[in-house]
């Protein structure tokens, strides 16, 4: 598959944490080809391997969270309103009157109730209804809704993907999937025989809520090394750190005390030599990725982080472009293939 | 061009772009159906869109027949770009009300002479809000449309100060038998689509038309400079009935007296709102009909909203004017949701009050 079309397809797929076996079939339908070997483990992860030809190759994980922000049905209001609670960092601000679809017996679609202005009070004019207060029409009744779905039943945005100028995309769930089908995309266009080790691509579960998925599923593989990729924040007008982390600037290599500072030089002097597009994020204590827990698996596992700069994060309009997903689906390509890094980081 | 009915024909209004001040893309499909079921047709100087139908028949007074005005508005809320920024975003002001609420994270379509550019408006991201701006609505003044241009050029290549978008929304059915219509400017795309499936109805089955019937397809009602009035001037109707949504608020933790109207039980009939006190006599003489007749139909019962049938009644020497309404919840945003029985019944009043003669 091309990857604008993973782009447009992985981010699709219902992931709300917790709910990652919604999708195992249809994820395994998209990009199985790609792959050798597949399971999900006992906490819901998705593995992938892909397998060199060679004995007691070095195992190389590539990982990306498969998990995406969402809502869970908290109550159903006998004229069929439904109320929930959030799973993972969502905006309220973004909510009055957006689509979602309520991942129930069938899906079905709802729309958030907005206050219509002449219910609007004096003095009212700029509070924020909290999430609790928020309700989902459905179309159905209370009674009729007994049948589609119940308490815990997952809703996620409405997946809708718009293309705008500059190769832009925005839609929902590229935090974290867009960088999963970059990962699949680099691991699709890699050689078998020029690959430098076993690699294991993980689609791990809840990210969003702590990152237990990649904690476990680093512990049953036992990786030499690791590469995470995550979302970052590309720089809009309001953020006062630096402008080097925008659409377009590629790959955003981090450095940190949590990862491993030989292995991201490595990548770094990678991309010098490849010529593939990237720039140095800085973020000494705590990625809020993956990698922190990752790297103190085990006897320790020695870890990269690559990140993909994204607009609008946690909403159902994420922007990220299309020319740094290829940049980072180059970087995943060189790095499973890197002799020179699996020389130093192979046990 | 084909020629559509009923929900198919909704849809395809709703998808049209047509922010207030550009109607010419309704206008022209509009005209694309009608064509062939009016006896003449009108664009006035403020760009309404008048169709008529003649009467005849023995009910018919050839010497001075009576004349009605059915009207309903082409234009829907949007958005203007004020402003271009150096790293290319676009700053916007609405065009009509919408709720600052409504507008984060939406995405929109902006219209650059006949060329449509996309964008989402975007504003602070959570993570770098303080507390207190969680909870807050972010002013329209802290928003902007990202189109995905890196600098102020590239934005000037596709998009104008003065350019005028609207909501990108699917139209989508959905609920109990798909019978709610999710879509962006229902309001009032409904009252057009109802419009001309009457004038198919009444030039196909109709043998006895009792009136010459004006049907005016207006401009600018939302941002309340109505093109209805010039409408009503040219025209100088008998009585006036205004086709429109009403914003109603049946729906989870709201109380009964502030529900305005409820889905599904017919067009909502005004006595009053905020800017017409309506002819009781006509309000009680079609209440009644429909009651009569078994065709659902509900009074409006909160004092709110304003549409296009003050300008109507004011017109000339004043214009007797009935304003019947499908209950719309969330109008003014981009998901618009009305019920699919109430475009039928409002339909089914309006050809049974003229088959019969009533207005």
């Amino acid at each position: 598959m091309e990857l604008k079309e993973l782009l447009l397809s992985l981010p699709a797929l219902m992931s709300v944490s917790g709910y990652e076996r919604y999708s195992t079939e249809k994820l395994n339908t998209l990009i199985g080809d790609v792959f050798d070997e597949a399971y999900t483990d006992a906490i819901g992860n998705h593995v992938f391997i892909k397998r060199c030809g060679k004995e007691k190759a070095p195992k190389i994980l590539v990982d990306c969270h498969f998990d995406e922000i969402g809502m869970i049905v908290s109550g159903i209001s006998e004229d069929g309103f439904l109320s929930v609670a959030g799973v993972g960092g969502v905006d309220t601000r973004l909510l009055g009157a957006s689509e979602v679809v309520i991942y129930g017996k069938e899906e079905i679609s709802g729309v958030f109730a907005a206050t219509p202005p002449h219910l609007i009070g004096d003095g009212e004019g700029d509070k924020l209804k909290s999430l609790k207060e928020l309700v989902i029409d459905t179309g159905y009744t209370g009674k009729e809704l007994e049948d589609i779905c119940n308490i815990g039943t997952p809703v996620g945005y409405k997946p809708r993907y718009t293309e705008l100028l500059g190769g832009r995309i925005a839609g929902k769930g590229f935090d974290d999937k867009a960088c999963g089908a970059c990962a699949v995309y680099g691991i699709q266009t890699a050689d078998k025989n020029s690959l430098a080790g076993d690699v294991y691509f993980v689609f791990s579960t809840r990210e969003e809520i702590g990152g237990v998925g990649a904690q476990t599923a680093t512990y049953g593989i036992d990786p030499d090394y690791a590469l995470v990729m995550d979302v970052t924040y590309a720089y809009t007008p309001e953020m006062n750190r630096g402008k080097h982390i925008y659409l377009g600037s590629g790959a955003a290599v981090c450095m940190s005390a949590v990862t491993d500072r030989r292995l991201t030089k490595k990548v770094i002097s990678l991309c010098e030599q490849k010529g593939i597009k990237y720039s140095i994020e800085a973020e000494p204590n705590n990625t809020g990725t993956n990698a922190n827990k990752m790297s103190k698996v085990g006897d320790g596992v020695p870890t990269v982080l690559a990140s993909l700069p994204l607009k609008n994060m946690h909403t159902a309009n994420e922007m990220l472009a299309l020319e740094d997903c290829e940049t980072l689906s180059l970087l995943v390509r060189e790095f499973i293939c890197s002799k020179e890094i699996a020389e130093v980081f192979a046990r | 061009m084909n020629k559509y009915s009923g929900i198919e024909l909704l849809e395809q209004l709703s998808l049209l772009v047509g922010p207030s001040g550009c109607e010419d893309k309704v206008a022209d499909f509009i005209l694309s159906q009608i064509d062939g079921v009016c006896d003449e047709y009108r664009t006035d100087r403020a760009a309404n869109l008048i169709a008529k139908i003649k009467g005849k028949g023995a009910s018919y007074d050839e010497t001075s027949p009576r004349k009605i005005m059915i009207s309903a508005h082409m234009d829907e809320v949007g958005v203007m770009v004020t402003d271009i920024t150096d790293e290319g975003y676009l700053k916007f002001a609405t065009v009509g009300g919408i709720d600052s609420r409504v507008l984060c994270g939406k995405s929109v379509l902006l219209l650059n002479e006949d060329k449509l550019c996309r964008g989402v408006i975007a504003s602070k991201p959570i993570h770098l809000q303080s507390k207190s701006e969680r909870e807050k609505t972010t002013p329209i003044s802290d928003m902007y449309i990202d189109i995905g241009a890196s600098s102020r050029e590239e934005a000037e290549k596709n998009i104008r100060i003065g350019d005028e978008g609207v909501f990108d929304s699917d139209f989508v059915c959905f609920g109990k038998d798909k019978k709610k219509i999710k879509g962006k400017a229902l309001d009032d795309r409904l009252g057009c689509a109802v419009m001309i499936d009457l004038m198919r109805e009444i030039k196909r089955d109709m043998e006895d038309i009792p009136y010459d019937i004006y049907f005016a397809f207006t401009t600018c009602e939302e941002i309340g400079i109505s093109g209805a009035a010039v409408a009503a001037t040219g025209i100088s109707p008998d009585l006036a009935i205004v086709l429109e949504t009403t914003a109603v608020a049946d729906i989870a933790g709201v109380g009964e007296a502030s529900r305005v109207a409820t889905q599904g039980e017919g067009g909502a009939v005004s006595y009053i709102d905020r800017s017409t006190v309506y002819d009781r006599e006509l309000c009680d003489k079609v209440l009644d009909f429909a009651r009569e007749r078994g065709i659902k139909a509900q009074v409006k019962r909160y004092l709110s909203g304003g549409n296009d049938a003050s300008h109507i009644q004011r017109s000339r020497d004043g214009v007797k004017t009935l304003a019947l309404s499908a209950p719309s919840r969330y109008i003014h945003s981009p998901s618009n949701v009305v019920h699919r029985d109430d475009m039928e019944a409002i339909k089914k009043l309006i050809y049974a009050l003229i088959a019969e003669a009533k207005l």
